[in-house]
C-alpha cells in the first residue's frame, strides 16, 4: 500500500515537473489536443505511396502520395480515398526527409489523426504524434497499438508521455498488456464525443 | 514495404537493448533497397551553412539570432574529428530552395506547406546515395524566440538549444529516445532543461565524424596492443577519421582505401582467431599480417564485405585465420575507397593448446640523470620466469619481473627488454630505452684580468692607482 502510494506520488511529482514545451522538432500534444486538432481520426491501410518531383514557385522538391483505405471512421467525414500529400521521399537515388516525419510502407496499418483540408508539411497532427502503427500479435492475431517510436501503447493517455517513458499503468502494473486498436478507437470516441472543437478548429 | 517489419522488429530489439546500453544515440541510415543501413553522412571536410536569422543583438543572454545559432554550431565543431560546420551570418532572410546553399532561416511554410501548430522546427535534409547533399534549417516564424540557458520558459523557445538539436539532425543524428531508449541528450525528441551537448550526443556525432586529431594507432609502427581477457574474446572500438596510409603499407583486401589504423596482437597459444568489424559505422576493409614493417608485410587474411550480395550487403568485414602460439600478427582496419568513421573491432581466439605468458604491460622507456636509479617493470598472466636483456645480452640476475639500474652511467644506456616464460614457452616484451643524461659542466672559473662587464672585486693595480690618487691630492692641499 506505502509502495502504490509512493509509486502514485512520483508519478504525480513527475507530472508536475515535465518541461511545458515538449519538443525540440513538436510539442507532443495530449490524446484531447490530438483528437481536437483532427479533423479525422480513422483507422487506415496503405494501399500506395508514391514518390515523386514536384515544383513549388519554381522550387523543386519531393513529395510523396499516399493513398488509405479507411476500415474505420472515429471522428468527421474522410474523402474516398483518403490522400495524404507529404513532403519528403526518395526518387531515384536522391531522397528529401524532413527528420521526425513518419514513414508509410504499402500494407501498413495505422491510426491515424489527419488534418484536413487545411494545407500543412504533414497532413497528419503534430508529425509522429498523429501516427500509430498498429501490429497483430502473431500467435493470438490481435492488433496491438504501437507508438512511433515502435514500443507499445497502454492508455491513450500515454500520446503525450516522452518517448523514453515508461507507461503508468505498466509501472502499476507490469504485466499489462499493450492497448489493443479495438480498445484504443473506444478511448477516443469516448473523447470525441465530450471535447468541443477548439477556436482553431472554428 | 520490404523495410518496415524489420524497422519496428528493431525499434522494439533498440528498446529492449537500451536497458543494458551504455551508449544510445540513433542515426538516420541509408534506407535504400540496396542501402547499407549506415549512417548517412556528410563527405569530410566541411559544410558551409548560411545564418539568415538575424543579427539584432537582443536576446536575453546578449545574442542575436545569428551569433546564437552560431553559438551552437561551434559547439559541434569542438567535438568533430573530419568535418566542421562553417558559418555565413547574413541579415534576416528567406530560404534560397535553388541556390543549393544550406541554410537557417525562419519561415511559416515549406515549400508552400504551412507549419503545423505544434511544430517548433525542422531539417529538411537531401542526399544522394548514402551521402548527405544539402539541409536547412527551418524555425516556425510563428512561435516566440529567445536564447537563453537554463529551465525552458512557458512560451519562449529558446533558439541556441534547438538549434543544437536539429544541426544534430543535420549532422545525421536521429532522436534516441524515439529508439525507445532512455538518455540525457539534446536530440531527445523533446526540450528539456538540457542547454548543451550531452555525452552521448557527443560520442553519437563522433560514431560517425570521429573526435578532432588522428587517431593514436594511425601508423603501423604505433599499433594498439590487443590483449585478451580470460574468455578469449574482445570488442575493442576506435575511429579512422584522420588516419593516413603509410609509404609501402598494403592495400587492404585489395582496395587502395587511405585511412588505415593498426592493432597487433601475441597468439599466446595456436588456435583460430576470428576478426570482424561488426558495428563500425563504414564500410570497412581489413587486412592480417605478420612482420616487422609496414613495408615488407606477409598478407594472411583480407576481406572488404561480409556479404555482397544485393540483400543483405553486409559492409563490415571479417576474417578467420590459425594462430601460431607466439607469432604477433598486425590486424589492419582500413575504409574502402578511404570511407570513414567510428569503427569497432572484434576479435574471438580459440586456443587449441597450452598458453604462453601474456604479457599485459609493457616495460616503459625511462630518462635518468647519471648516477640516478631507474626501473624497469613488465605485468604478465600466466609467468614463471622473467630474464631481462640488455642491448641483446641476457643481464646476469636481472630475473624478476621489474629491474632496477642504480646509479647510472652512460655506460647503462641502451635497450632494454624482458623475456617472460612458463612451462610452454617463452615471450619477449617491447623494447624499452634507458636515456642517461650526463652530468651538468661545472661553472665557468671568473676571467682573472680584463675588462668587459661590471661586478667583482676591484683588482691590485686599481686599488694602488686609487691610494695613489689621494695621496696626491692631500700633498697638493697642504701646498
Amino acid at each position: 500500500m506505502i509502495a502504490r502510494r509512493c509509486i502514485l506520488v512520483g508519478l504525480a511529482l513527475g507530472l508536475t515537473l515535465l518541461p511545458r514545451l515538449s519538443a525540440t522538432t513538436v510539442e507532443a500534444p495530449d490524446i484531447n489536443s490530438l483528437i481536437s486538432q483532427s479533423d479525422y481520426v480513422v483507422r487506415a491501410v496503405v494501399k500506395s505511396a508514391t514518390s515523386e518531383w514536384r515544383e513549388h514557385n519554381g522550387r523543386r522538391y519531393i513529395g510523396t502520395r499516399v493513398e488509405l483505405e479507411v476500415s474505420e471512421v472515429v471522428k468527421g467525414t474522410p474523402p474516398s480515398p483518403l490522400v495524404l500529400d507529404l513532403i519528403g521521399g526518395r526518387v531515384g537515388e536522391d531522397e528529401l526527409a524532413i527528420q521526425g516525419m513518419p514513414r508509410f510502407y504499402v500494407g501498413d496499418e495505422n491510426v491515424l489523426f489527419v488534418h484536413g483540408e487545411k494545407r500543412k508539411m504533414l497532413p497528419l497532427v503534430a508529425l509522429m504524434h498523429g501516427v500509430y502503427p498498429i501490429m497483430r500479435d502473431a500467435g493470438s492475431g490481435e492488433a496491438y497499438v504501437l507508438r512511433s517510436n515502435g514500443l507499445p501503447l497502454y492508455s491513450a493517455q500515454d500520446v503525450a508521455l516522452p518517448m523514453n517513458r515508461l507507461s503508468a499503468v505498466k509501472q502499476q502494473n507490469p504485466a499489462a498488456r499493450p492497448l489493443t486498436a479495438a480498445a484504443f478507437l473506444r478511448q477516443i470516441r469516448d473523447r470525441v464525443a465530450t471535447i468541443q472543437p477548439t477556436a482553431r478548429e472554428k | 514495404m520490404k523495410n518496415k517489419a524489420p524497422l519496428l522488429a528493431l525499434s522494439v530489439l533498440a528498446g529492449l537493448f537500451a536497458a543494458v546500453a551504455a551508449w544510445s544515440f540513433t542515426y538516420i541510415v541509408d534506407q535504400r533497397e540496396s542501402g547499407t543501413a549506415l549512417p548517412l553522412k556528410w563527405p569530410p571536410g566541411s559544410v558551409a551553412i548560411q545564418i539568415k536569422l538575424g543579427s539584432t543583438a537582443n536576446l536575453s543572454d546578449g545574442n542575436s539570432y545569428n551569433t546564437s545559432a552560431q553559438a551552437a554550431a561551434q559547439m559541434w565543431n569542438t567535438h568533430l574529428g573530419n568535418l566542421q560546420i562553417t558559418m555565413s551570418l547574413l541579415p534576416a532572410g528567406p530560404a534560397d530552395e535553388n541556390n543549393n546553399l544550406n541554410e537557417l532561416v525562419f519561415a511559416s511554410d515549406v515549400f508552400g506547406d504551412a507549419f503545423d501548430t505544434n511544430t517548433v522546427a525542422i531539417t529538411t535534409v537531401w542526399s544522394r546515395g548514402n551521402e548527405r547533399t544539402r539541409a536547412d534549417i527551418v524555425y516556425n516564424s510563428a512561435r516566440t524566440w529567445d536564447s537563453y540557458d537554463g529551465p525552458t520558459r512557458s512560451g519562449v523557445i529558446d533558439l541556441q538549444r534547438v538549434t543544437l538539436h536539429e544541426l544534430g539532425h543535420l549532422l545525421g543524428l536521429d532522436h534516441p529516445d524515439e529508439a525507445g531508449q532512455s538518455v540525457q541528450a539534446i536530440m531527445n525528441s523533446r526540450i528539456s532543461s538540457l542547454d548543451a551537448l550531452a555525452s552521448d550526443d557527443i560520442t553519437g556525432a563522433q560514431n560517425i565524424y570521429g573526435p578532432p586529431g588522428q587517431p593514436a594507432n594511425d601508423s603501423f609502427a604505433n599499433a594498439a596492443i590487443i590483449i585478451l581477457p580470460a574468455s578469449n574474446t574482445a570488442t575493442l572500438s576506435g575511429y579512422n577519421t584522420n588516419a593516413t596510409k603509410q609509404a609501402g603499407e598494403p592495400s587492404h583486401a585489395g582496395n587502395v582505401g587511405g585511412r588505415s589504423v593498426w592493432w597487433r596482437w601475441t597468439a599466446p597459444a595456436a588456435g583460430p582467431v576470428t576478426v570482424d568489424t561488426r558495428g563500425s559505422y563504414f564500410d570497412t576493409t581489413l587486412g592480417v599480417y605478420t612482420g616487422t614493417a609496414v613495408n615488407s608485410l606477409v598478407t594472411l587474411a583480407g576481406n572488404d564485405d561480409l556479404s555482397s550480395s544485393p540483400q543483405p550487403h553486409i559492409q563490415a568485414s571479417s576474417v578467420t585465420f590459425t594462430a601460431v602460439a607466439g607469432t604477433t600478427y598486425y590486424i589492419a582496419v582500413d575504409g574502402f575507397d578511404a570511407d570513414c568513421a567510428g569503427l569497432t573491432l572484434n576479435v574471438s581466439f580459440t586456443p587449441t593448446g597450452p598458453l604462453l605468458p601474456v604479457i599485459t604491460t609493457q616495460p616503459v622507456s625511462a630518462t635518468v640523470a647519471s648516477g640516478g636509479s631507474a626501473s624497469f617493470s613488465v605485468t604478465a598472466t600466466g609467468a614463471t620466469g622473467y630474464q631481462w636483456t640488455f642491448n641483446g645480452n641476457n643481464l646476469s640476475g636481472a630475473t624478476g619481473a621489474t629491474h632496477t639500474i642504480s646509479n647510472a652511467t652512460a655506460a647503462n644506456a641502451g635497450s632494454y627488454r624482458v623475456v617472460v616464460s612458463n612451462g610452454t614457452g617463452s615471450v619477449t616484451s617491447d623494447p624499452a630505452t634507458l636515456t642517461v643524461n650526463a652530468p651538468a659542466a661545472p661553472p665557468a672559473p671568473p676571467p682573472s684580468s680584463g675588462g668587459g662587464g661590471g661586478g667583482g672585486a676591484p683588482s691590485l693595480w686599481f686599488c694602488g692607482a686609487l691610494g695613489l690618487l689621494g695621496l696626491a691630492r692631500l700633498l697638493l692641499r697642504r701646498r
